[in-house]
């Protein structure tokens, strides 16, 4: 049972965790390279979990690995994809809207206070 | 009072109390039903999310896991407790910030675009499902063994409940129904890891009575420290070392990779994040974290302790064992097909590592394909191998050696020959552990049906009171569907 379960974390690690960590760390990343990420993430996951469950597919091992990457940790693959294939084309695509923007600057205000002061702005000191 | 009228009580109370409470705080705007109104209380916020959090996973199947992995069984406690600090330093209080009612809401607002809605939307139902298989199978594996009853009964009275309760009060009814499933299941862990660290060393707090002797008792006159003479019977039945670190396939890389996947697994789960939308506050939402991960260790600080006590009574009362003495635990479970003993002629019992090992498990043989290894084994018996099959060879060519894992936190108890009400109450807490994480789960994927497809993308006009019927009838589907699912899994 707890194997079923971890896959589900692979899953999740590998498609839901990278776009929310990008969407409330970088104002730059857009549209289309987060949802081809969250695709490919979970994609690539997915069909490595069901072909090494039901059909029998013998553990990646990458050329490197000794005994093969469990089906249980290749969400961590699936998460490096996501984070590689979102933050290399990001730079090709253009930046979320203005109204976006403002709206991660807002997630990180700290609660009942203000915008910090810009540091040009501020009063001599 | 017999175990099975102890477990009649003890279910019939707690599901009693969970109907009570989903009565008590049922709701009637979305508000309430996707998020609680966000009046949850961090304290209490922490307590729901360690018991959405500790699914039938936890309670039923993590020690059974590390009783037959040992050191490697380490990479659940380590993921599963590591991905709340992620959730409390890089997530929760930003997502509360932003202050909507789901996960793909926050994808499909900060990227802009409904394609990310829809996007996340799958993903979320994606892993609900995966999970919520799982868990109904736990709710499976406690009534098929403690009530008597057929396991599709079993599943369809379970499903019943948490449709009830998950209709009727949404996130407000959930929230304090998990807060009572939270007691139930912790009560109902560590009773039991702490009746059985007395009788085996006499220490009453498990993970001490783990690295302690044992009672003169239980050793057989010689003092020896508990996980000592674990490693040592282990070593001589052809196991590798129960504490020994990184054996076979699970190497240092494998051990980093799942530990990780689960972390962030735990930081990226529809049903935990939605749980920080909940609290008045941003700081609630941090508090919030933090409490969970307590509530969460005092069961995960246990189970490597169940898991020891587990296996050392495990190959102590099978071993050796003849068809009169076999324990009474063994003929109890044996009757699920989660155990099974094909005896090689000599009359004993032997659990072992090797090809003379005779304790199989069914898995996925169906009933009539088991009869007829189970005959044809018998009749190899009989004819001293001249007719028939050694199912022995059989079923270990199909990798079903040894017992099934999900019997151990269960059977443990009765292994260790404990009172039956205490027998019962772990009976209990399987459910509470089950029904909380299912119904969270529901939940997430009746919101992001209602909410997120519905209300966003098709109908923004619509009413409170329409998005509410969405919502439920969505959680209605799901309930069937996750119920037959599971059903037919365990008949196929």
């Amino acid at each position: 049972m707890s194997q079923v379960v971890a896959f589900a974390f692979g899953l999740a690690a590998a498609s839901l965790f990278p776009v929310l960590i990008l969407g409330i760390f970088s104002k730059r990343v857009g549209t289309v390279p987060a949802i081809v990420g969250m695709v490919v993430g979970i994609g690539f996951t997915a069909s490595y979990i069901v072909s090494s469950v039901y059909f029998g597919m013998a553990p990646w091992t990458f050329g490197i690995l000794e005994n093969g990457l469990n089906p249980q940790g290749i969400g961590v693959i699936g998460m490096v994809l996501n984070f590689g294939v979102t933050l290399s084309l990001t730079p090709v695509f253009p930046p979320p809207s203005e109204a976006s923007q403002d709206m991660v600057d807002l997630v990180r205000e700290p609660e009942g206070v203000g915008p910090a002061t810009r540091i040009e702005q501020a009063v001599d000191h | 009072m017999e175990t099975r009228e102890w477990t009649m009580l003890f279910v019939a109370l707690t599901f009693g109390l969970y109907l009570t409470i989903a009565w008590l705080s049922r709701v009637r705007d979305t508000g309430g039903f996707y998020v609680a109104g966000r009046g949850v209380p961090a304290m209490a916020n922490g307590m729901a999310t360690a018991s959405d959090w500790m699914s039938a996973a936890s309670f039923i199947s993590m020690a059974g896991l590390i009783s037959f992995m040992g050191f490697a069984g380490g990479v659940y406690l380590m993921g599963w407790t590591g991905g709340y600090v992620l959730l409390a330093l890089l997530l929760a209080p930003y997502l509360r910030k932003f202050g909507y009612f789901t996960v793909p809401d926050f994808v499909g607002d900060r990227f802009d675009s409904n394609t990310a809605r829809v996007v996340a939307v799958l993903c979320a139902l994606f892993i609900s499902t995966v999970y919520v298989a799982g868990q109904m199978r736990g709710v499976g594996v406690v009534f098929s063994r403690f009530l008597e009853v057929d396991i599709n009964t079993g599943v369809f009275f379970g499903m019943a409940i948490v449709f009830f309760y998950a209709t009727l009060g949404g996130m407000k009814g959930i929230t304090w129904t998990q807060v009572a499933q939270y007691w139930v299941l912790i009560t109902a862990f560590l009773t039991a890891a702490i009746a059985i660290g007395i009788k085996l060393t006499g220490v009453p707090v498990p993970s001490l009575a783990m690295g302690a002797e044992l009672l003169p008792e239980q050793s057989g006159g010689q003092a020896a420290f508990l996980l000592e003479r674990l490693d040592q019977i282990s070593v001589d039945l052809g196991f590798s070392r129960y504490t020994e670190a990184f054996v076979g396939s699970w190497d240092k890389v494998n051990v980093f990779c799942v530990t990780l996947a689960l972390m962030c697994g735990t930081a990226g789960l529809p049903h935990v994040l939605v749980r920080f939308y909940t609290v008045p506050s941003v700081r609630a939402a941090r508090w919030s974290a933090m409490w969970a991960l307590f509530f969460i260790a005092l069961l995960y600080l246990t189970a490597p302790a169940t898991a020891a006590f587990a296996r050392y009574f495990m190959i102590e009362s099978l071993n050796g064992a003849t068809e009169e003495s076999l324990p009474e635990w063994y003929r109890n479970w044996e009757q699920t097909g989660l155990i099974n003993w094909f005896d090689d002629g000599d009359g004993q019992v032997l659990y072992s590592a090797g090809a003379d090992n005779e304790i199989y498990r069914n898995g996925s043989v169906g009933a009539v394909e088991m009869a007829e290894i189970e005959r044809s084994h018998q009749q190899w018996l009989d004819t001293g191998g001249a007719e028939g099959a050694d199912a022995r060879a059989e079923l270990g060519a199909r990798g079903l050696a040894g017992p099934d894992q999900d019997i151990i936190v269960l059977a443990t108890p009765e292994m260790a020959e404990l009172a039956s009400w205490i027998i019962a109450l772990i009976a209990a807490g399987g459910l509470a552990a089950a029904l909380s994480t299912a119904s969270g789960l529901l939940l997430v994927m009746s919101s992001a049906i209602s909410h997120d497809l519905y209300y966003r993308i098709f109908r923004p006009a619509a009413t409170d009171a329409q998005r509410l019927l969405v919502g439920r009838s969505v959680i209605a589907v799901a309930v069937v569907i996750a119920g037959s699912s599971a059903s037919t899994r365990r008949a196929s």
